[in-house]
Protein backbone atom coordinates (compact mmCIF):
# COMPACT_ATOMS: atom_id res chain seq x y z
CA UNK A 1 0.00 0.00 0.00
CA UNK A 2 1.85 3.36 -1.15
CA UNK A 3 1.61 6.38 1.37
CA UNK A 4 -1.22 8.37 -0.52
CA UNK A 5 -3.56 5.28 -0.07
CA UNK A 6 -2.52 5.03 3.49
CA UNK A 7 -3.35 8.14 4.23
CA UNK A 8 -6.43 8.28 2.21
CA UNK A 9 -7.96 5.49 4.37
CA UNK A 10 -6.95 6.51 7.51
CA UNK A 11 -8.32 9.98 6.99
CA UNK A 12 -11.69 8.32 5.95
CA UNK A 13 -11.47 6.18 9.23
CA UNK A 14 -11.54 9.34 11.41
CA UNK A 15 -14.35 10.96 9.12
CA UNK A 16 -16.23 7.84 9.54
CA UNK A 17 -15.46 7.46 13.63
CA UNK A 18 -17.00 11.05 13.53
CA UNK A 19 -13.44 12.15 15.05
CA UNK A 20 -13.79 15.04 12.70
CA UNK A 21 -12.04 17.55 14.84
CA UNK A 22 -9.20 15.34 14.89
CA UNK A 23 -9.12 15.57 10.91
CA UNK A 24 -9.08 19.64 11.39
CA UNK A 25 -6.29 19.90 13.65
CA UNK A 26 -4.43 17.23 11.00
CA UNK A 27 -5.03 19.52 8.33
CA UNK A 28 -3.95 22.49 10.25
CA UNK A 29 -0.71 20.78 10.65
CA UNK A 30 -0.45 19.99 7.23
CA UNK A 31 -1.38 22.91 5.58
CA UNK A 32 1.70 24.64 8.28
CA UNK A 33 3.98 22.30 6.17
CA UNK A 34 7.52 21.36 7.50
CA UNK A 35 9.24 24.36 9.08
CA UNK A 36 12.42 25.07 9.41
CA UNK A 37 14.98 28.09 10.44
CA UNK A 38 17.65 28.86 8.24
CA UNK A 39 20.68 31.51 7.53
CA UNK A 40 20.67 32.91 4.28
CA UNK A 41 24.20 34.20 3.42
CA UNK A 42 25.78 35.55 0.11
CA UNK A 43 28.79 33.78 -1.53
CA UNK A 44 29.68 37.20 -2.63
CA UNK A 45 29.77 38.33 0.94
CA UNK A 46 31.88 35.65 2.07
CA UNK A 47 34.06 36.06 -0.67
CA UNK A 48 34.31 39.81 0.06
CA UNK A 49 35.47 39.00 4.47
CA UNK A 50 38.32 36.67 2.40
CA UNK A 51 39.58 40.08 -0.09
CA UNK A 52 43.31 39.85 0.54
CA UNK A 53 43.53 36.20 0.38
CA UNK A 54 45.08 34.62 -2.28
CA UNK A 55 44.83 30.88 -3.61
CA UNK A 56 43.34 28.89 -6.50
CA UNK A 57 39.59 29.85 -5.45
CA UNK A 58 39.86 33.82 -5.85
CA UNK A 59 41.98 32.84 -9.12
CA UNK A 60 40.08 35.13 -12.30
CA UNK A 61 37.88 37.04 -9.33
CA UNK A 62 38.36 40.81 -8.68
CA UNK A 63 36.85 41.67 -5.92
CA UNK A 64 37.63 45.63 -6.50
CA UNK A 65 35.39 45.62 -9.09
CA UNK A 66 31.64 46.08 -9.31
CA UNK A 67 29.62 43.06 -10.69
CA UNK A 68 26.28 43.36 -12.90
CA UNK A 69 23.48 42.49 -11.02
CA UNK A 70 23.50 38.89 -13.14
CA UNK A 71 26.51 38.16 -12.42
CA UNK A 72 25.96 37.76 -8.81
CA UNK A 73 25.96 34.58 -7.00
CA UNK A 74 23.10 32.89 -5.67
CA UNK A 75 22.16 33.09 -1.99
CA UNK A 76 23.46 29.91 0.01
CA UNK A 77 20.95 28.77 2.56
CA UNK A 78 22.14 27.01 5.37
CA UNK A 79 20.40 25.26 8.52
CA UNK A 80 20.53 27.68 11.28
CA UNK A 81 22.79 26.60 14.23
CA UNK A 82 24.10 29.77 15.79
CA UNK A 83 22.26 31.67 19.00
CA UNK A 84 21.70 35.38 17.57
CA UNK A 85 18.05 34.92 16.08
CA UNK A 86 18.49 37.91 13.99
CA UNK A 87 20.48 35.86 11.16
CA UNK A 88 17.75 33.55 11.64
CA UNK A 89 15.10 32.96 8.91
CA UNK A 90 12.37 30.84 8.83
CA UNK A 91 11.34 28.32 5.61
CA UNK A 92 8.70 26.02 5.23
CA UNK A 93 8.06 23.19 2.89
CA UNK A 94 5.38 21.24 2.31
CA UNK A 95 4.95 17.59 3.52
CA UNK A 96 5.51 14.32 1.72
CA UNK A 97 2.55 11.97 1.41
CA UNK A 98 4.74 9.95 3.74
CA UNK A 99 4.98 12.91 6.15
CA UNK A 100 1.27 13.24 5.88
CA UNK A 101 0.97 9.69 7.47
CA UNK A 102 2.89 10.41 10.04
CA UNK A 103 1.03 13.47 11.05
CA UNK A 104 -2.34 11.35 11.06
CA UNK A 105 -0.65 7.74 13.05
CA UNK A 106 1.00 10.54 15.53
CA UNK A 107 -2.69 12.53 15.97
CA UNK A 108 -4.08 9.16 16.26
CA UNK A 109 -1.59 8.14 19.07
CA UNK A 110 -2.17 10.97 20.93
CA UNK A 111 -6.36 10.39 20.61
CA UNK A 112 -6.04 6.11 21.49
CA UNK A 113 -3.05 6.29 23.80
CA UNK A 114 -1.89 9.74 25.47
CA UNK A 115 -5.86 11.06 25.78
CA UNK A 116 -6.55 7.97 28.11
CA UNK A 117 -3.61 8.24 29.86
CA UNK A 118 -3.96 11.62 31.30
CA UNK A 119 -7.53 10.86 31.44
CA UNK A 120 -6.50 7.76 34.36
CA UNK A 121 -3.87 9.89 35.59
CA UNK A 122 -6.82 12.11 36.31
CA UNK A 123 -8.86 9.85 38.54
CA UNK A 124 -6.00 8.46 39.97
CA UNK A 125 -4.43 11.84 41.24
CA UNK A 126 -7.99 12.46 42.96
CA UNK A 127 -9.10 9.00 43.85
CA UNK A 128 -6.04 7.87 45.51
CA UNK A 129 -6.14 6.69 49.05
CA UNK A 130 -2.36 7.25 49.47
CA UNK A 131 -2.90 10.67 48.53
CA UNK A 132 -4.51 11.84 51.81
CA UNK A 133 -7.52 13.90 49.34
CA UNK A 134 -10.91 13.43 50.10
CA UNK A 135 -12.16 10.74 48.06
CA UNK A 136 -14.30 11.83 44.18
CA UNK A 137 -16.84 9.63 43.62
CA UNK A 138 -17.39 11.31 40.33
CA UNK A 139 -16.24 13.61 37.64
CA UNK A 140 -18.35 15.38 35.57
CA UNK A 141 -18.17 18.49 32.89
CA UNK A 142 -20.96 20.75 32.56
CA UNK A 143 -21.94 23.25 29.81
CA UNK A 144 -22.41 26.58 31.63
CA UNK A 145 -25.26 29.02 30.73
CA UNK A 146 -24.21 31.05 27.58
CA UNK A 147 -22.15 28.08 26.67
CA UNK A 148 -22.05 27.10 22.38
CA UNK A 149 -23.70 23.33 22.41
CA UNK A 150 -20.97 22.50 20.24
CA UNK A 151 -18.78 22.96 23.89
CA UNK A 152 -20.44 19.36 24.83
CA UNK A 153 -21.08 17.75 28.21
CA UNK A 154 -18.89 15.05 29.08
CA UNK A 155 -19.36 12.99 31.88
CA UNK A 156 -16.49 11.17 33.84
CA UNK A 157 -16.90 8.18 35.68
CA UNK A 158 -14.53 7.47 38.18
CA UNK A 159 -15.04 3.43 38.34
CA UNK A 160 -15.21 3.39 34.39
CA UNK A 161 -12.95 6.07 32.99
CA UNK A 162 -14.32 4.92 29.61
CA UNK A 163 -15.76 1.95 28.39
CA UNK A 164 -13.48 -0.40 26.68
CA UNK A 165 -10.68 2.18 27.11
CA UNK A 166 -9.14 1.76 30.91
CA UNK A 167 -6.39 -0.28 30.58
CA UNK A 168 -2.65 -0.23 29.74
CA UNK A 169 -3.05 -3.68 28.00
CA UNK A 170 -5.19 -1.71 25.40
CA UNK A 171 -2.45 0.90 25.11
CA UNK A 172 0.18 -1.87 23.97
CA UNK A 173 -1.82 -2.79 21.11
CA UNK A 174 -2.95 0.26 20.12
CA UNK A 175 1.07 0.81 20.40
CA UNK A 176 1.83 -2.30 18.16
CA UNK A 177 -0.68 -1.27 15.30
CA UNK A 178 0.35 2.04 14.65
CA UNK A 179 4.01 1.29 14.83
CA UNK A 180 3.11 -1.63 12.06
CA UNK A 181 1.47 0.90 9.81
CA UNK A 182 4.54 3.72 10.49
CA UNK A 183 6.71 1.09 9.08
CA UNK A 184 5.18 1.43 5.95
CA UNK A 185 5.89 5.03 5.27
CA UNK A 186 9.63 4.25 6.78
CA UNK A 187 10.86 6.53 9.92
CA UNK A 188 11.10 10.13 9.80
CA UNK A 189 14.97 10.92 8.50
CA UNK A 190 14.76 14.16 8.86
CA UNK A 191 14.26 14.23 12.58
CA UNK B 1 2.16 -11.71 9.05
CA UNK B 2 -0.65 -9.40 9.40
CA UNK B 3 -1.36 -7.00 6.38
CA UNK B 4 -1.85 -3.58 6.12
CA UNK B 5 -5.93 -4.26 5.82
CA UNK B 6 -6.15 -6.16 9.22
CA UNK B 7 -4.17 -3.38 11.00
CA UNK B 8 -6.22 -0.58 9.26
CA UNK B 9 -9.34 -2.75 10.68
CA UNK B 10 -8.13 -3.31 13.83
CA UNK B 11 -6.84 0.64 14.42
CA UNK B 12 -11.05 1.13 12.97
CA UNK B 13 -12.41 -0.73 15.65
CA UNK B 14 -10.33 1.17 18.35
CA UNK B 15 -11.16 4.64 16.82
CA UNK B 16 -14.95 3.21 16.79
CA UNK B 17 -14.20 2.65 20.57
CA UNK B 18 -13.21 6.13 21.57
CA UNK B 19 -15.13 8.50 19.39
CA UNK B 20 -17.86 7.98 21.97
CA UNK B 21 -15.60 9.30 24.71
CA UNK B 22 -14.16 12.20 22.74
CA UNK B 23 -17.10 13.30 20.32
CA UNK B 24 -15.64 17.03 19.95
CA UNK B 25 -12.30 18.82 19.84
CA UNK B 26 -13.33 20.74 23.83
CA UNK B 27 -13.69 17.41 25.08
CA UNK B 28 -9.73 16.23 25.17
CA UNK B 29 -9.49 19.56 26.68
CA UNK B 30 -11.53 18.86 29.55
CA UNK B 31 -9.69 15.91 30.27
CA UNK B 32 -6.42 18.24 30.00
CA UNK B 33 -7.33 20.57 32.54
CA UNK B 34 -9.14 18.18 34.55
CA UNK B 35 -5.70 16.46 35.04
CA UNK B 36 -3.89 19.90 35.43
CA UNK B 37 -6.45 20.84 38.24
CA UNK B 38 -5.57 17.35 39.78
CA UNK B 39 -2.19 18.02 39.42
CA UNK B 40 -2.70 21.39 41.45
CA UNK B 41 -4.92 19.65 43.94
CA UNK B 42 -2.08 17.00 44.82
CA UNK B 43 0.90 19.28 44.76
CA UNK B 44 -1.28 21.62 47.51
CA UNK B 45 -1.30 18.46 49.67
CA UNK B 46 1.98 17.83 48.96
CA UNK B 47 2.80 21.07 50.63
CA UNK B 48 1.33 19.88 53.57
CA UNK B 49 -2.40 21.80 52.74
CA UNK B 50 -5.61 20.57 53.72
CA UNK B 51 -7.72 20.23 50.61
CA UNK B 52 -11.63 19.60 50.20
CA UNK B 53 -14.50 20.33 47.34
CA UNK B 54 -17.12 22.45 47.57
CA UNK B 55 -19.99 23.72 45.20
CA UNK B 56 -20.80 26.99 44.18
CA UNK B 57 -23.27 27.09 46.58
CA UNK B 58 -20.64 26.63 49.33
CA UNK B 59 -21.76 22.81 50.17
CA UNK B 60 -18.74 20.15 50.71
CA UNK B 61 -18.85 17.77 47.71
CA UNK B 62 -17.41 14.18 46.55
CA UNK B 63 -19.15 14.81 43.06
CA UNK B 64 -17.03 17.42 40.88
CA UNK B 65 -18.50 19.12 38.40
CA UNK B 66 -16.73 21.01 36.30
CA UNK B 67 -17.60 23.43 33.00
CA UNK B 68 -17.01 22.55 29.47
CA UNK B 69 -16.11 25.95 28.65
CA UNK B 70 -15.01 29.21 30.96
CA UNK B 71 -17.81 30.98 32.43
CA UNK B 72 -18.64 32.66 35.59
CA UNK B 73 -17.25 32.03 39.00
CA UNK B 74 -21.05 32.65 40.19
CA UNK B 75 -22.64 30.59 37.83
CA UNK B 76 -25.09 28.00 39.42
CA UNK B 77 -26.46 26.24 36.29
CA UNK B 78 -25.15 23.66 37.81
CA UNK B 79 -23.48 22.84 41.00
CA UNK B 80 -19.96 23.59 40.12
CA UNK B 81 -16.97 22.15 42.16
CA UNK B 82 -13.80 23.93 43.35
CA UNK B 83 -11.12 22.71 45.73
CA UNK B 84 -10.10 24.82 49.02
CA UNK B 85 -6.55 24.30 50.08
CA UNK B 86 -6.53 25.72 53.61
CA UNK B 87 -2.20 25.90 54.41
CA UNK B 88 -2.15 26.43 58.29
CA UNK B 89 -4.04 28.81 60.25
CA UNK B 90 -3.04 31.97 59.29
CA UNK B 91 -2.81 32.00 55.76
CA UNK B 92 -6.16 32.96 54.07
CA UNK B 93 -7.22 29.82 51.91
CA UNK B 94 -7.13 29.31 48.37
CA UNK B 95 -9.93 28.12 45.74
CA UNK B 96 -8.30 26.23 42.42
CA UNK B 97 -10.98 26.27 39.70
CA UNK B 98 -11.33 24.90 36.46
CA UNK B 99 -12.68 27.39 33.68
CA UNK B 100 -13.82 30.36 35.32
CA UNK B 101 -13.09 34.70 33.63
CA UNK B 102 -11.07 36.69 35.65
CA UNK B 103 -10.81 40.63 35.02
CA UNK B 104 -8.00 41.53 33.60
CA UNK B 105 -5.77 45.64 34.48
CA UNK B 106 -6.99 46.70 31.73
CA UNK B 107 -11.23 46.08 33.11
CA UNK B 108 -11.79 43.39 30.83
CA UNK B 109 -12.15 39.39 31.01
CA UNK B 110 -10.05 36.65 30.30
CA UNK B 111 -10.90 32.77 30.66
CA UNK B 112 -8.52 30.66 32.73
CA UNK B 113 -8.52 27.04 32.36
CA UNK B 114 -7.19 26.67 35.63
CA UNK B 115 -7.29 29.66 38.61
CA UNK B 116 -6.12 29.45 41.83
CA UNK B 117 -7.37 32.37 43.75
CA UNK B 118 -7.75 33.91 46.82
CA UNK B 119 -11.00 32.21 48.91
CA UNK B 120 -12.23 35.94 50.04
CA UNK B 121 -12.20 37.22 46.38
CA UNK B 122 -13.90 34.25 45.28
CA UNK B 123 -16.43 34.50 48.03
CA UNK B 124 -16.51 38.36 47.56
CA UNK B 125 -17.75 37.48 43.76
CA UNK B 126 -19.93 34.70 44.14
CA UNK B 127 -21.68 37.34 46.83
CA UNK B 128 -22.49 40.06 44.49
CA UNK B 129 -21.82 38.16 41.26
CA UNK B 130 -18.64 39.89 39.61
CA UNK B 131 -15.33 38.35 37.56
CA UNK B 132 -12.23 37.73 40.63
CA UNK B 133 -9.63 40.57 39.74
CA UNK B 134 -6.51 39.13 38.69
CA UNK B 135 -4.42 41.04 41.34
CA UNK B 136 -5.85 38.41 44.00
CA UNK B 137 -4.79 35.43 41.95
CA UNK B 138 -2.36 32.91 42.59
CA UNK B 139 -1.56 31.05 39.58
CA UNK B 140 -3.52 30.69 36.56
CA UNK B 141 -2.77 28.32 33.90
CA UNK B 142 -3.75 28.00 29.98
CA UNK B 143 -4.18 24.56 29.16
CA UNK B 144 -3.84 23.04 25.63
CA UNK B 145 -4.07 19.59 24.57
CA UNK B 146 -3.77 18.65 20.73
CA UNK B 147 -3.32 15.63 18.43
CA UNK B 148 -0.61 17.46 16.23
CA UNK B 149 2.89 18.80 17.54
CA UNK B 150 2.37 22.10 15.18
CA UNK B 151 0.79 23.95 17.47
CA UNK B 152 -0.90 26.92 16.02
CA UNK B 153 1.35 30.05 17.03
CA UNK B 154 -1.72 32.31 17.63
CA UNK B 155 -1.82 30.22 20.64
CA UNK B 156 1.02 31.75 22.00
CA UNK B 157 0.17 35.36 20.96
CA UNK B 158 -3.22 34.60 23.17
CA UNK B 159 -1.19 33.50 25.72
CA UNK B 160 0.98 36.50 25.53
CA UNK B 161 -1.72 38.85 25.28
CA UNK B 162 -2.96 37.67 28.46
CA UNK B 163 0.01 37.94 30.33
CA UNK B 164 0.30 41.16 29.52
CA UNK B 165 -3.13 42.16 31.03
CA UNK B 166 -2.91 39.97 34.11
CA UNK B 167 -1.10 40.89 37.44
CA UNK B 168 2.11 39.24 37.73
CA UNK B 169 1.50 37.94 41.16
CA UNK B 170 -0.79 35.67 39.01
CA UNK B 171 1.87 33.78 37.28
CA UNK B 172 0.49 32.59 33.91
CA UNK B 173 1.85 29.75 33.09
CA UNK B 174 1.05 28.33 29.43
CA UNK B 175 0.87 24.28 29.86
CA UNK B 176 0.53 21.61 26.77
CA UNK B 177 0.36 18.20 25.81
CA UNK B 178 2.91 18.65 22.92
CA UNK B 179 5.76 20.53 21.99
CA UNK B 180 6.80 23.56 19.14
CA UNK B 181 9.50 24.84 18.19
CA UNK B 182 8.19 28.33 17.40
CA UNK B 183 6.17 28.18 20.46
CA UNK B 184 9.48 27.33 22.73
CA UNK B 185 11.42 30.37 20.86
CA UNK B 186 8.49 32.85 21.32
CA UNK B 187 7.82 32.17 25.10
CA UNK B 188 11.99 31.91 25.41
CA UNK B 189 12.20 35.29 23.77
CA UNK B 190 9.63 36.80 25.83
CA UNK B 191 10.80 35.26 29.15
CA UNK B 192 7.41 33.45 29.76
CA UNK B 193 6.43 30.15 32.01
CA UNK B 194 5.64 27.58 29.86
CA UNK B 195 6.04 23.83 30.06
CA UNK B 196 5.17 21.67 27.25
CA UNK B 197 5.36 17.74 26.81
CA UNK B 198 3.29 17.77 29.47
CA UNK B 199 1.66 14.37 29.92
CA UNK B 200 1.77 11.57 32.58
CA UNK B 201 4.88 10.39 33.09
CA UNK B 202 6.58 13.06 31.38
CA UNK B 203 9.65 14.80 31.97
CA UNK B 204 8.04 18.24 32.24
CA UNK B 205 5.39 17.27 34.95
CA UNK B 206 8.01 17.49 37.72
CA UNK B 207 8.87 20.53 36.86
CA UNK B 208 5.39 21.79 36.34
CA UNK B 209 4.77 20.49 39.73
CA UNK B 210 7.42 22.89 40.97
CA UNK B 211 5.78 25.87 39.18
CA UNK B 212 2.80 24.86 40.69
CA UNK B 213 4.76 24.94 44.57
CA UNK B 214 6.19 28.13 43.79
CA UNK B 215 2.79 29.84 43.54
CA UNK B 216 1.76 28.61 46.66
CA UNK B 217 5.47 29.36 48.03
CA UNK B 218 5.09 32.92 47.18
CA UNK B 219 1.15 33.28 48.22
CA UNK B 220 2.28 31.93 51.61
CA UNK B 221 5.30 34.37 51.99
CA UNK B 222 3.08 37.50 51.85
CA UNK B 223 0.45 35.49 54.72
CA UNK B 224 1.82 33.40 56.61
CA UNK B 225 5.84 33.26 55.97
CA UNK B 226 6.18 30.72 58.73
CA UNK B 227 4.98 28.13 56.99
CA UNK B 228 7.12 25.91 55.29
CA UNK B 229 5.92 23.65 52.63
Amino acid sequence: MDPEELESRLRTMLAEADLMWVLQQVDDAISAGRTEVVTVKSRRRRLRRNAGQTGSIFDGFDETLPRAYEEREPYQVEKFTGVDVSKAQISTSPLSASDRVRVLLEAIQRLLVDLPRVHRAQVKLLHSPEMDLPLVDDIEFRRDEGAPPTSGDLTVLVDHIIVGFAGEDLDESVLRVLGRLGEVVGHDQRQ
Amino acid sequence: MTSVNDLLQELNGYLSGIATSYGSSSQPCDVYEGYIFSLVVAEARNCRGIVHYETVRGVRTTQLVFRTTPGQIYSTKHPYTHAVITFGRIAPPLEVHIGVQVQGNSGVLHECDVLVLEKDEADLCRGVRVAPRSKNCALAIECKFYTTSRLNLGLARGFQGLVSDLASNARPTFVANVSTPSIRRYFGHRNRHWEDEAVPGGRSIPNLRSKIRDAFKFYLSKYDPSFSI
